[in-house]
């Protein structure tokens, strides 16, 4: 799989570990601005092609390669060029075109110019803080790219949620796992819930949203 | 006043109110609709509202004019004329609006995906009320009218990446042993370009050329050709005559 990583930043250092990962006989080429990274790239990244090119003649690298290449990933340093990187190889019909975030506030920018494969790395943190304070009605734990969909914890803070979140399961044949208040993991039945778990469900997120309005309903 | 121009002016005074209230309802409803179908997309709830508000004052016309008691007769048969008429000659643009309706409800694809029609296929670029407008590989700009997507399936080939395609490679003159091993190393040189290891499905020898079928997965479908070219101009070099098929 031919794929080309802009950028030579932190985040494309993961971006490409993670290709290299995944398809270890597989072409990266990173394209860089700078002399003095495309050096640096070549001795950390040995087994990638590292590739000198201006901001302004990516656009004209991208065209020239569009039938060859597979992965796009634009990670530069600059959402406004990671945007105006990713816009061009939809236009161009690269398969896969992925954008990795800098400022989380450009989200929506990048969602209304149809970049689909988003990539926020700062969207961990609210999750994470939630799980960590151990504080929350529902956490988003993790959102699936391909699918409208996720890992959702539900805190089971009382016996009118407890009693929700268990007809909730029951009636869309959820898949579950339970964390009780003592750190123990069980998956029986969901008799076993109990006040005071965190319930971990994989579902649509058309199907959390229903959950939290009849939560929501219940409790006004 | 005679009971005759009494009559009349009440007539006017409902006809107008007739129009008048077909108006408000009219602009009431673009409001609720707008904001109901935004999420099928702002354009798209925006422009059905429209459509419905201009039904409504059409309708409360036709009302007025039917309270001023106007010959009724005459007055349907001229109405459901003009109406079959416009509906003569603007069923492609209807029938479009309905694709639309179709695509925008059902959402068989989205942009950016790669799709098949009819003939038809490559990436969409943008789904429009009347049409749907895709780049074909060889980079042609195609134009579907919206229509098309009712009476043709649809092939959504985003789903189903990367492209797995089986190639019959034969050759001439060659022992099983030396063209595996040809292919083998053939296949090698073309690998960093394919998404996963390829596969030999099958070797087979007949009237003395050995046939092997390899499995290839690939990502961007434009890459096919390229990856075959590669693929004998790798086997030509180590001066193995083949065929591709």
């Amino acid at each position: 799989m031919r794929s080309i990583v802009i950028g030579g930043g932190h985040s494309a250092y993961f971006v490409i570990t993670t290709l290299r990962e995944i398809d270890p006989k597989g072409r990266i080429i990173i394209i860089e601005f700078t002399s003095e990274k495309i050096e640096m790239l070549k001795k950390t990244f040995p087994y990638a092609e590292a590739i000198q090119q201006s901001v302004d003649r990516v656009e004209e690298y991208i065209a020239e390669n569009r039938s060859l290449i597979d992965v796009l990933v634009s990670a530069t340093d600059s959402d406004a060029l990671n945007l105006r990187y990713a816009k061009h190889s939809i236009k161009n019909e690269i398969p896969m075109v992925i954008a990795v975030l800098n400022n989380p506030l450009n989200e929506p920018i990048f969602i209304k110019e149809n970049i689909r494969c988003l990539i926020n790395p700062y969207k961990m943190i609210t999750s994470k803080v939630k799980e960590i304070v151990n504080k929350f009605s529902v956490n988003t734990v993790y959102e699936f790219s391909r699918i409208n969909g996720g890992i959702y914890a539900l805190k089971i803070e009382d016996t009118r949620i407890l009693r929700k979140v268990q007809s909730f399961i029951l009636k869309k044949n959820l898949p579950f796992f339970t964390i009780s208040v003592d750190g123990k993991v069980r998956a029986s039945s969901i008799k076993n819930i109990e006040i005071g778990d965190v319930v971990y469900v994989v579902c649509v997120d058309k199907n959390i949203r229903d959950l939290l309005e009849k939560i929501v309903e219940g409790g006004k | 006043m005679t009971p005759e121009e009494y009559s009349l002016m009440i007539r006017i005074i409902f006809a107008g109110l007739s129009i008048i209230l077909s108006i408000f309802l009219g602009l009431k409803l673009r409001g609720i609709i707008t904001r109901n179908l935004s999420k099928f997309g702002q354009s798209f709830a925006s422009k059905f509202a429209e459509v419905l508000r201009y039904f409504l004052i059409i309708l409360g016309t036709v009302i007025a004019f039917s309270i001023l008691s106007l010959d009724v007769v005459v007055l349907t048969g001229i109405s459901i004329g003009i109406f079959i008429v416009i509906l003569i000659s603007i069923r492609d643009i209807l029938s479009n609006y309905a694709g639309e309706i179709y695509l925008r409800v059902r959402r068989p694809f989205s942009e950016g995906d790669f799709i098949r029609i009819g003939r038809f296929s490559g990436r969409v670029l943008s789904i429009n009320s009347q049409d749907v407008e895709v780049v074909s590989p060889e980079g042609e700009r195609i134009i579907i009218p919206n229509q098309f997507f009712l009476r043709h399936p649809v092939i959504n080939k985003s789903s189903t990446i990367p492209t797995s395609i089986e190639m019959k490679v034969v050759f001439k003159g060659l022992e099983i042993d030396k063209a595996e091993e040809a292919i083998t190393e053939a296949l090698n040189e073309i690998r960093p370009e394919l998404f996963e290891d390829p596969r030999i499905i099958s070797i087979n020898q007949r009237n003395g050329r050995v046939e092997i079928i390899v499995l290839l997965h690939i990502v961007n479908q434009r890459k096919i050709k390229w990856v075959i070219n590669k693929l004998s101009s790798e086997l030509h070099r180590r001066g193995v005559e083949i065929e591709i098929e």
